[in-house]
């Protein structure tokens, strides 16, 4: 199995017409999991590379059996197009633009939460299943994505969509495949952020190792630490945290501090995600060892 | 963005928030001025970033406009740690009652807006709150549910106020939470939000963040003079502001510039911003001293690629080079063509190490191979190995200058 994405996977692409809908869209033909539909509004009844494209997201619904929106506007317009893809029924929707607007992307997620719809990104590159489903171009060209993921028991979340590419290959060239890899996103409010992910992963029966590329900044790797205290996820993870050596700028304001209290930094992510048992690698070379040596204790 | 005090107050003004009567000044004259058109005694405060102005003597008393003009003069021009104060708020002077804490902010956690009130406001509210965490009240909020105003009122209450200060308060929370949506601040604090012996609520200080993802769609801003500033620990150095020029040159990547360390070594250029910082981590793990961070990605054209590995070639502390991606969609082909150019112009007398891969990198190896570029990995070297090649490098280059010193 996979997580988010498998070969019945039935995608339409909001913004198709766009420049990166149609990048999206020439990636996942190549791939052999091209999107059913795509939303523009007002180029209703063209098409892209033989995909339709509706003026409404409720329309392509009528005519295609849609379980996946791929969110590809302009960052002032995603919180309206993710409202519309909710309103139409669709239950999981991935988010390609980079810097939406903070308060969009807080009455998105809560919209989201209460309709119990999993949301992907703002600002990543995509999802792969290998062997299965690929949504946007993670991994690059046809010639490239085949070798750079593989299918095996790995499941890959990054926080860095550069970096998802260079673990899934990392970890590839290691004889380490992977169920699903994908870039969680990389901006302050994300859909699907490490603990939410380990869940989805703990749910996959073939995932047996999870592999996390964290950063410093937000809370993120600690939420998942506490997840994994908490019994969330019972399987072997790895995690790289990077920006150990970054060089500290302004804090944005103390009252964040106030929450973000003793968190954000490398070493306050590390020691957590220590404590809750998982493997830390100091290098990218690493990783696939202890994802090996994490596999072979458990089996 | 952080904002000084005055714009912070001149956008909670707009929301509804009551603030003192002030006025802005950069200089002497221009303090002297405003404490005159106040008429009352004022207070006359350096407009900085940096919490804490109370203690380091950047807010003074004023009860006439000479004494205003006078710790004006004292103030402009002043340096508060790594800030110079350019201007002032000069401000009527509030008779305070009590002193209590307000601020409005995005839990991304959460994903909830997080309202925190405090009975005991005006001194280090992060003391407070490591020290007495039950004594801050907090209060979740849905993004998309109104804020009714009998939430201001029972948080108020909850904060131990009585009679007229529940409406008076909870409507300055109202106000707040109405502030921190129109203007999508990440915060809005208020410390101290003050009671007045009027039995007013005013804010008299004011630390309104801004998210910059949201700037283009607040033209209002721009009206009120407040602008898009990067944040920077420190002043940009020439080579900082010689990057931002770089990325200029042309709509497509980016080119994102750092002066790391003064004594660094090792001069990068790395492609996407995980990947860089990354590199910069694995770098340190061999005890390599990185001298700059450059990130440049998002397919830049060769001449991107060209002026960002001469700008870290200007830094003359350089003793080795790295050019490296991870595995990358762009077009390397492009990538190299940049790096053979620069190397061509350079011939380089310091270790030039370049490893890419991803999209195209067959065809790239070969043309920084034909360029004369000796040292290329493949997307089949683990990141490591480069570094470590690097490294041997740089320590066989030091020592064959030691032993050609004479």
């Amino acid at each position: 199995m996979s997580i988010l994405v498998d070969k019945n996977t039935k995608a339409v692409i909001q913004g198709i017409t766009g420049e990166s809908g149609q990048r999206f869209v020439t990636r996942m033909i190549e791939f052999g999991s091209p999107p059913v539909a795509g939303v523009t509004p007002g180029k209703g009844g063209q098409e892209v590379m033989g995909v339709p494209v509706y003026d409404t997201v409720a329309e392509a619904c009528r005519h295609h059996p849609i379980d996946f929106s791929s969110i590809n506007v302009p960052p002032a317009f995603v919180k309206d197009a993710v409202m519309e893809a909710m309103d139409a029924g669709i239950r999981k929707i991935f988010i390609y633009a980079e810097r939406v607007p903070l308060h969009d992307a807080l009455e998105m997620m809560d919209a989201a939460d209460e309709h119990q719809v999993t949301i992907v990104g703002p600002n990543t590159p995509g999802i792969v299943s290998p062997g299965k489903f690929r949504l946007g171009g993670l991994g690059g060209g046809k010639d490239y994505v085949r070798e750079i993921f593989t299918p095996g028991p790995v499941g890959l979340v990054s926080r860095s969509g550069g970096m998802t590419s260079t673990l899934g290959y990392t970890l590839s060239r290691a004889g380490l495949g992977q169920t699903t890899a994908f870039g969680c996103g990389g901006d302050a409010i994300i859909g699907t952020p490490f603990d939410r992910a380990l869940a989805l992963f703990e749910a996959d029966p073939d995932t047996r190792c999870a592999v996390m590329f964290g950063e410093i900044g937000t809370s993120y790797e600690e939420d998942a630490a506490e997840m994994i205290r908490a019994g969330g996820f019972s399987k072997p993870a790895v995690a790289f945290i990077a920006g150990r050596h970054a060089l500290p700028g302004f804090r944005f304001g103390h009252a964040g501090a106030l929450i973000e209290r003793g968190r954000g930094t490398y070493e306050s992510k590390v020691e957590a995600l220590r404590g809750a048992g998982v493997a830390l690698a100091s290098t990218i070379r690493e990783i696939p060892e202890l994802v090996k040596q994490a596999l072979a204790g458990r089996s | 963005m952080k904002l000084h005090e005055i714009n912070g107050k001149a956008l909670l003004k707009r929301a509804g928030v009551p603030v003192p009567a002030g006025e802005a000044a950069a200089s002497v004259e221009e303090a002297r001025a405003a404490a005159e058109r106040v008429g009352r005694p004022v207070v006359v405060k350096a407009q900085l970033l940096a919490p804490g102005r109370g203690k380091r003597g950047a807010i003074r008393q004023a009860a006439t406009p000479d004494e205003a003009a006078r710790e004006a003069g004292a103030l402009l021009g002043a340096t508060f740690g790594s800030e110079t104060c350019r201007q002032l708020l000069v401000e009527e002077r509030v008779a305070i009652a009590r002193e209590l804490y307000a601020a409005v902010l995005v839990d991304a956690r959460r994903r909830q807006l997080l309202i925190l009130l405090a009975a005991e406001g005006g001194g280090d509210i992060e003391e407070l709150f490591a020290r007495a965490p039950e004594r801050v009240i907090r209060h979740y909020q849905r993004p998309l549910a109104p804020f009714h105003p009998f939430l201001g009122r029972k948080l108020a209450r909850e904060l131990g106020l009585t009679g007229g200060e529940i409406g008076k308060v909870g409507a300055v929370v109202g106000r707040l939470v109405e502030a921190a949506r129109r203007y999508e601040a990440r915060l809005v604090e208020v410390n101290p939000l003050v009671i007045t012996e009027a039995g007013e609520a005013v804010a008299v200080d004011a630390v309104v963040n801004l998210d910059e993802d949201a700037f283009f769609r607040h033209p209002e801003f721009k009206t009120l003079g407040i602008e898009m500033e990067e944040e920077r620990p420190r002043p940009p150095t020439a080579r900082e502001v010689a990057a931002v020029e770089i990325d200029k040159l042309d709509y497509r990547g980016v080119v994102h510039y750092q002066d790391i360390d003064p004594d660094g070594e090792v001069g990068v250029v790395s492609v996407g911003s995980g990947f860089s910082l990354t590199l910069q981590d694995i770098l340190h793990h061999y005890s390599l001293k990185p001298a700059n961070f450059c990130d440049c990605s998002g397919s830049p054209p060769a001449s991107k690629v060209y002026q960002s590995v001469k700008l870290v070639f200007s830094n003359p502390k350089i003793r080795g080079f790295l050019f490296m991606s991870g595995v990358v969609t762009q077009d390397l082909t492009v990538t190299a063509e940049g790096i053979v150019q620069a190397y061509k112009e350079l011939r380089p007398a310091v270790p030039f190490v370049v490893r890419l891969a991803g999209n195209r990198d067959r065809e790239a190896y070969a043309m920084l191979n034909a360029g004369g570029i000796e040292h290329v990995f493949r997307r089949e070297d683990a990141i490591e190995t480069c570094v470590e090649k690097l490294k041997s490098l740089m320590a066989a280059g030091a020592a064959v200058s030691l032993r050609g010193a004479p």
